[in-house]
């Protein structure tokens, strides 16, 4: 799968306001709405999800890399955006390191494969130290759609 | 030109990582598990590579959170453990390569250990698949 193809460009933000995982997700939550991708009243809704999983297990895989993700009636298929922190969030990772990128990940409860590959193809671009790297000094929201693209190119579909 | 040099390296990467262990792990392959899981009486002390085939049967296949749980577990054994899907071959410790091979419902995966503990990691580790990492 090609993340490109799941990416909200619009929702993808490039200096996160807030250092905690509360409000990263509700800042990344908000981009979605403004993108038009998901209404107001299903943010409180995917908070929540998103919320209930972390308390499954955080998130934050490790190597500063974040990828939240929850599943929703209210999705349709399946939908991701990024945001990049320059300060750094606590997402009480793995490694106990910041988290510098964030993998939003939205899906509906029917979108199980997608949602896989979606992860497959995220954990492939952040195991390449190039990609990692270019993702972490990425200096706009443009720049990061523009590695995503050539992550994609270079991966396949 | 910027996009060069954006060209992924992960393949050549990939390789050399796992160059060298392919090579000395060359000669079991084909062979079955019980072939390659060594006698039960051998002296213990003994570094040994064991290797079992595991199949993924749980809903919603190897996504973040029993992938999580099945690094967690592999970190807890001292000997070097790879999981193999098809002619890729990741660190079973590392989240992010573990994550990376996709692995969905019905999909077979190759346990392959090589250390002192490796016969407990690789029995760890299947049951922890075979209990479908106790989800739902």
């Amino acid at each position: 799968m090609r993340l490109s193809d799941i990416l909200v460009p619009e929702a993808v933000i490039f200096d996160l306001e807030a250092g905690e995982k509360d409000p990263v997700l509700r800042e990344m939550l908000a981009a979605m709405v403004s993108a038009g991708r998901i209404s107001q009243c299903r943010s409180a809704d995917l908070f929540e999800a998103l919320m209930r999983r972390e308390k499954l297990g955080t998130t934050g895989v490790g190597k500063g890399i974040a990828v939240p993700h929850a599943k929703h009636d209210c999705i349709d298929g399946i939908t991701a955006s990024i945001a990049h922190s320059c300060a750094g969030v606590d997402f009480a990772s793995l490694d106990n390191e910041p988290v510098y990128t964030v993998f939003l990940l939205l899906a509906s409860p029917r979108a199980t494969g997608e949602h896989l590959a979606a992860l497959e193809r995220i954990s492939s671009i952040v195991r390449d130290d190039d990609y990692w790297r270019f993702l972490r000094d990425a200096r706009s929201a443009r720049e990061i759609v523009e590695i995503i693209g050539e992550a994609d190119a270079g991966f396949g579909d | 030109m910027a996009t060069d040099l954006r060209k992924p390296r992960h393949r050549e990467i990939g390789f050399a990582r796992f160059a060298g262990r392919r090579k000395r792990l060359l000669p079991f392959r084909g062979r079955s598990a019980e072939v390659v899981g060594l006698k039960k009486d051998r002296p213990s002390g003994e570094n040994v590579l064991v290797e079992k085939v595991a199949v993924v049967n749980n809903k919603y296949g190897l996504h973040a959170r029993p992938a999580m749980q099945f690094v967690e577990l592999a970190g807890k054994f001292s000997s070097a453990i790879n999981l193999v899907r098809g002619d890729r071959v990741v660190d079973a410790k590392s989240i992010m390569e573990v994550l990376t091979l996709g692995a969905e419902p019905g999909s077979q995966l190759v346990i392959r250990a090589d250390g002192l503990d490796a016969d407990q990691a690789v029995d760890a580790l299947l049951q922890l698949v075979a209990a479908n990492f106790d989800e739902e």
